[in-house]
């Protein structure tokens, strides 16, 4: 977790042990946007996205009073949502089939520095979720766990089920993939910009 | 890489809906926790009493016999 040491951790995972609702609520409200995040950047559609968030939710209680006492959150959330969209892909067989409308997974309303600060972010940003969207679902899955995450790379590999070197080599493939298609972007626009000036 | 990319908002209607029903499954667990430690202590308890019991007519036994024996001799 984010704003939360180990110790008080292990203590949230006890009470979630006991069934605790306000534990519940606590950890809901650190993953809640995180998760779905994940899953909506994996399965580029937010319908399948809040399915399987709330999905993910009812898992985690479900086996709650059978977690370690030493259980990481982040790392076992992550999992479960992760393995869900597997289960997903594996009974629709809609990956890598889905209409990438990335602009219907913005999130609006969020306050905003400055309408330039704005521009250039969000600019950026859709540059980089459009290159996100086009990579294969393992590369993109690596970059949203480790990348947006901020999780490690073994505990990634974790969440994936792979080795830890694999995992490494996995982001390493991912990040030139991504490059390679921002790269490509740039070169559309700036020929788009000569079709203009000329 | 992509840390300017900010977190998605899922739909706040559908998220209470979610609460609800996790809230609802872990007070069913936890009354069902209350039962099995209520159960448990019962069981314990009447446990207790019968091994008790058992060791008190063992030791009458065993006293009966051996005082049959001394007043025998």
């Amino acid at each position: 977790m984010t704003d939360m040491d180990r110790e008080s951790e292990y203590e949230l995972v006890a009470q979630l042990r006991a069934g605790d609702a306000a534990a519940f609520d606590r950890v809901y409200g650190e993953f809640n946007a995180r998760l779905f995040s994940f899953l909506a950047r994996l399965s580029r559609r937010r319908d399948v996205a809040e399915d399987l968030l709330e999905e993910t939710w009812l898992r985690f209680v479900d086996r709650a009073p059978k977690l370690r006492p030493d259980t990481t959150l982040g790392p076992f959330l992550f999992t479960v949502a992760r393995n869900l969209y597997v289960s997903y892909c594996r009974s629709r067989l809609l990956e890598d089939s889905q209409t990438v409308d990335m602009i219907g997974l913005w999130s609006l309303g969020t306050p905003r520095p400055s309408p330039f600060e704005s521009t250039v972010a969000n600019e950026t940003g859709r540059r980089i979720e459009l290159a996100l969207s086009e990579l294969p679902a393992p590369y993109r899955e690596a970059l949203l766990l480790v990348a947006m995450e901020g999780m490690r790379p073994a505990e990634a590999a974790m969440v994936c089920g792979i080795t830890p070197e694999a995992m490494r080599q996995r982001l390493s493939r991912a990040r030139a993939a991504i490059a390679r298609r921002l790269d490509e972007q740039d070169r559309h626009v700036l020929a788009a910009l000569k079709e203009v000036t000329t | 890489m992509i840390q300017p990319l900010p977190l998605l908002t899922p739909n706040a209607q559908r998220g209470q809906r979610t609460i609800a029903r996790c809230h609802e499954r872990l007070a069913r667990r936890r009354k069902r926790m209350e039962l099995a430690e209520g159960g448990n202590t019962t069981y314990l308890a009447v446990e207790r009493a019968l091994v008790g019991m058992l060791c008190v007519i063992y030791i009458s036994g065993v006293a009966l016999v051996a005082i049959q024996m001394l007043s025998g001799s």
